[in-house]
């Protein structure tokens, strides 16, 4: 299903930018998180709806449509603009542009004045006029105050946050739930921590409680869904500053996930260290009653079947030397009789169960995402947005 | 949602600034203040928007409206949210200055509009030409005054005569500020009310006077000052304070009477339980005796009642919440107003919407 995202800014907000810079941040930094355009298609007039497709780990995560407009169309009264309105109603995530340029104005509220003037003036019919057609709610809004490369050092988040809810003053005392980040697409990856956030707040069914109490969120089933998470949850860590308000609901532990699957691995990793050591153990005991030379093939036999078992890449391979392995202790065990042939088949049994347990704790083990991987991520992350931010300085 | 014949009927000579009011208080509140909200109604809306663009991307006497021509009416219909939820729809009557001669112009029908109109209004505004008070000394800005309000007077008078000497709430509005501020004072503002409008300071009249502007900066460098609406909403709020206090006193006279209704239908219902459960006296022989059906539908009868007086205590409840909105936002504003009672000024208390 395509969810449709409304995009409200005036003439210059930076719309266009902020749809081209989102796009182009998300499919920079990480090859395994892509978005590709699905298809473009004019509408109101001379503008369009592009489709946009949204993969983790190959996976589809989100299908999403954006419309780019003349921001004049706002104030028209032809048909295009009743089709943007109808294209607004049809989408209940709302991102609201705020030029940060209005937060030149000498004191707060002089801010709030001019806002009140450019952009609320405008855009608040249009959230009036979708409360009317939705049981008198508003959308989800998200305010993004762009070119805000000025503002985060002036001005602290409490003073935006107050701003921004004064200019929006007929809202609902409840909507100030609604989100606000600071973006400038030329310093920051912004936009595309905007667009991620957004995809956690509309996913966010999906993530589930870590435990009733808990207000942490987590995933286990879907990688590409975890990637994502881990990504909204490390950019929005690295970049305090920008965030302003509403950034506490997404509250992803990315860490703690990897320990609890590190924890199943751990269980299995010891029973076969358990079992090694305890085959170790029996073969000591061998050479000491059968003697090193009746033992030594069948010794030099099962260390290469592991050795092979392990290093080989082919998956029906290491099957094979699995089974060889298999074979070769239960041959070293015959050496010692009876009793030796019921020790190995002990050893399998014990083998095989240590391992069914180990992995029934986490059906789908995730191998790749490992502490150290997790952690290489997110200096990943960090690098990124430095990267940009020393591109951008070296560059002007 | 409260009743929608609401009107607000606005009265004022040629240029005392109507039609820029309602302009400056769509203005003012299409972007919300405290919560409230207003949405024009489609006829309008259209106009009103492209005025708003002209006041703010023009310079020059020309970013005005043209005001409503003599002998017209515009009829502008607004829908009053709260937090995005919908209060009341009202329109705005605006009548150009001549219909306030047109009984004297034997124009029957426009004067009959007129009265209609403002038996619906729960107040009454007469827009005041700030320029008449740009002049030095009280006598002259009073003698501008009353020559230009002479026919105002001459049809309150009217009015209030065929009337039984009532007269509803009248908010006067004196348009213009940012002109007249440095020549008019909170202390002159009684004197001028007492000589202007003397007829109305006597007892059970009760007036307000405020002062609005489109922008303390608006006829800077020939009319290209900033746009910045200083207290329009104040007319506005005192209007649905007024509105909110006469829907609630209906409602809560209403909701009293269904109540009483309500009480005596349980009642009634209880009582007939207990009859079908008591036909004999003889406790097995009543268990035999009892229609079931007849309990049920009698326990439905007070369910329902019980629903409609808790949901009518409910509407009750809320439309109070919307008055004190309202009322807490005129207390705050109220070193911006006067309000004169029986021919004295008082202070605003909104006493009388604690009452209820």
């Amino acid at each position: 299903m395509t969810e449709n995202i409304a995009l409200l800014g005036i003439s210059g907000s930076g719309k266009t930018n902020f749809i081209s810079e989102a796009i182009k941040d998300i499919n920079s930094f990480s090859p395994k998180i892509t978005i590709t355009c699905q298809n473009s298609a004019r509408a109101f007039g001379e503008n369009s709806i592009n489709t946009y497709m949204l993969k983790a780990y190959e996976n589809i995560q989100w299908n999403f449509s954006i419309c780019d407009y003349n921001g004049n169309l706002l104030k028209s009264h032809e048909k295009d603009n009743f089709e943007l309105r109808k294209y607004f109603n049809s989408s209940n995530m709302w991102i609201i542009l705020i030029d940060g340029e209005c937060f030149s104005e000498e004191n707060k509220d002089e801010i709030i004045g001019k806002i009140k003037r450019k952009i609320t003036r405008i855009i608040f019919p249009y959230i009036s006029d979708y409360a009317d057609k939705h049981g008198e709610k508003a959308p989800k809004l998200f305010f993004i105050v762009t070119k805000a490369r000025k503002i985060v050092n002036t001005f602290d988040s409490e003073s935006i946050k107050e701003v921004i809810m004064a200019s929006f003053e007929g809202l609902p005392a409840q909507n100030l739930s609604s989100m606000i980040m600071l973006s400038d697409t030329l310093y920051t990856r912004s936009a595309g921590l905007a667009l991620l956030s957004l995809f956690y707040m509309n996913n966010f069914k999906r993530y589930s409680k870590v435990s009733s109490e808990s207000s942490i969120y987590q995933v286990t089933e879907d990688i590409g869904l975890k990637y994502l998470g881990t990504c909204v949850q490390c950019l929005i860590d690295n970049n305090k500053k920008l965030m302003i308000k509403g950034f506490d609901k997404i509250n992803y532990q990315y860490d703690k996930s990897t320990i609890e699957i590190g924890g199943s691995n751990k269980f299995v990793t010891l029973a076969i260290v358990l079992d090694l050591f305890l085959i170790a153990l029996f073969l000591i005991y061998l050479i000491i009653n059968v003697g090193f030379a009746d033992v030594a093939v069948g010794m030099i036999a099962l260390a290469f079947y592991i050795a092979l078992a392990i290093g080989i890449k082919n998956k029906i391979a290491r099957v094979f030397f699995g089974i060889c392995s298999l074979g070769g202790l239960i041959n070293l065990c015959a050496l010692s009789g009876e009793n030796g042939l019921l020790i190995s088949v002990g050893f399998i049994i014990w083998l095989l169960v240590s391992i069914g347990y180990g992995v029934s704790l986490d059906k789908k083990t995730d191998k790749k995402l490992n502490i150290k991987k997790q952690i290489r991520f997110k200096d990943e992350l960090v690098h990124f947005f430095d990267t940009k931010a020393k591109e951008k300085n070296n560059g002007k | 949602m409260a009743n929608n014949n609401t009107r607000f009927t606005a009265l004022g000579m040629s240029g005392s600034g109507k039609t820029c009011y309602v302009l400056g208080m769509y203005y003012q509140m299409i972007t919300g203040y405290k919560g409230f909200s207003l949405k024009a109604g489609s006829e309008y809306v259209r106009r009103l928007e492209d005025w708003m663009d002209q006041l703010d991307d023009i310079s020059g006497h020309e970013r005005f409206p043209a005001g409503t021509g003599l002998a017209d009416l515009s009829d502008y219909e607004f829908k009053l949210k709260y937090a995005l939820q919908d209060v009341m729809t009202f329109n705005w009557i605006d009548y150009g200055g001549a219909a306030l001669a047109a009984r004297e112009n034997n124009d029957a029908e426009v004067y009959r509009m007129l009265l209609e109109s403002i038996d619906q209004s729960p107040v009454l505004y007469v827009f005041l030409d700030g320029e008449l008070l740009c002049s030095e000394g009280n006598e002259s800005r009073i003698k501008a005054l009353r020559k230009n309000v002479r026919r105002i007077n001459a049809f309150l008078m009217d009015y209030s005569e065929s009337h039984q000497g009532e007269m509803l709430p009248i908010v006067f509005v004196i348009t213009k500020a940012d002109m007249c501020a440095e020549y008019v004072n909170n202390d002159d503002i009684p004197i001028i009310m007492k000589e202007c409008f003397d007829f109305l300071m006597v007892k059970g009249i009760r007036f307000y006077v405020t002062m609005v502007s489109l922008g303390k900066d608006i006829a800077d460098n020939d009319y290209s000052g900033e746009v910045d609406p200083m207290y329009m909403h104040i007319p506005f709020f005192i209007g649905i304070y007024h509105t909110f206090m006469n829907f609630c006193f209906a409602l809560k006279n209403e909701i009293l009477i269904e109540e009483q209704k309500n009480q005596s239908r349980i009642s009634q219902n209880q009582s007939e339980i207990y009859n079908e459960r008591n036909k004999t006296g003889w406790g097995f022989l009543d268990r035999i005796l009892c229609d079931e059906s007849n309990v049920d539908y009698c326990k439905r009868q007070i369910a329902t009642a019980n629903e409609t007086i808790k949901s009518n205590r409910d509407l009750l409840a809320h439309y109070k919440k919307l008055m004190n909105a309202v009322s807490s936002q005129l207390l705050r504003d109220s070193v911006h107003f006067k309000m004169f009672e029986d021919g004295i000024e008082k202070e605003f208390d909104a006493a009388e919407s604690f009452e209820l």
